[in-house]
């Protein structure tokens, strides 16, 4: 329970510290704060439908009931690291386009993104014959997630956006492009957002083996 | 100070409220799976 606690300390620490420390940002004003929040969900948004695919594949492979309880847990968690980059997107675009959606590309591009897990979902829900569920939704989940770098990466720099690109190093000048404190501010954030996927996947984790130990008793 | 104030208090409450919520969903769950084990 202790890195839990830290981990609640380290976060009170970075929302103190976006508003106090960190200065407002050039072009943006106050509203740039929210990068420390928007990012690192997008970020772990990313890793989380990564996870999910990675652990489609071993199940594919293995055929071993956990690892499409361990794409499932990453699905949601993905999910729901992606409506919350959604909706500080949407927070922030209110206070530099004037209005919450424009369906820009990026806001297009992620809408695109989460209706395509939320079909994982109805997938899931489906089905009924547990291995056929496993078996199709481990399909379904690596080719959702070969999406996900065109969605992400790709589609919002094809086209015109208004979206501002994070840039955190210049690689011909070898320096920071973010101001320092920011730079510290918005780690911190990234590290602390880590934190809490690891541990609510860990409790998702445990809930989803304890459910299925419970249903799998009750069919006997 | 004064907006920016609110907005800090408001997500400061935001962040506490669901660090409480999921460390008690934790607490709720580890006591599950003592009973389980015994």
């Amino acid at each position: 329970m202790t890195w839990q606690i830290i981990l609640g300390i380290w976060m009170s620490g970075v929302v103190i510290a976006s508003f106090i420390y960190m200065p407002a940002t050039q072009g943006l004003g106050e509203m740039g704060r929210i990068i420390v929040y928007h990012v690192p969900a997008a970020w772990i948004a990313v890793l989380a439908y990564l996870m999910a695919m990675v652990n489609s594949i071993h199940y594919l492979r293995k055929r071993e009931i956990r690892f499409d309880r361990q794409a499932q847990v990453n699905a949601e968690l993905g999910t729901i690291f992606c409506i919350l980059a959604t909706v500080t997107g949407a927070i922030w675009s209110k206070g530099a386009w004037g209005a919450y959606w424009n369906w820009d590309p990026r806001q297009t591009s992620i809408a695109v993104l989460l209706m395509i897990y939320a079909a994982y979902f109805v997938l899931r829900s489906a089905i009924s014959d547990s291995d056929m569920r496993a078996r199709l939704s481990a399909v379904y989940a690596v080719l959702a997630f070969l999406t996900v770098p065109f969605l992400v990466f790709i589609v919002p720099r094809v086209y015109y956006s208004l979206h501002p690109d994070l840039e955190l190093v210049n690689l011909a000048e070898r320096s920071f492009e973010m101001d320092r404190q920011m730079l510290v501010v918005f780690l911190a954030s990234v590290f602390g957002f880590s934190g809490l996927y690891l541990w609510l996947y860990n409790i998702q984790k445990r809930f989803e083996i304890l459910f299925y130990k419970k249903a799998t008793m009750r069919r006997f | 100070m004064g907006e920016l104030g609110f907005v800090l208090a408001v997500t400061l409450i935001g962040w506490v409220g669901l660090f409480l919520y999921v460390l008690r969903m934790d607490m709720k769950l580890r006591e599950v799976e003592r009973r389980e084990e015994i």
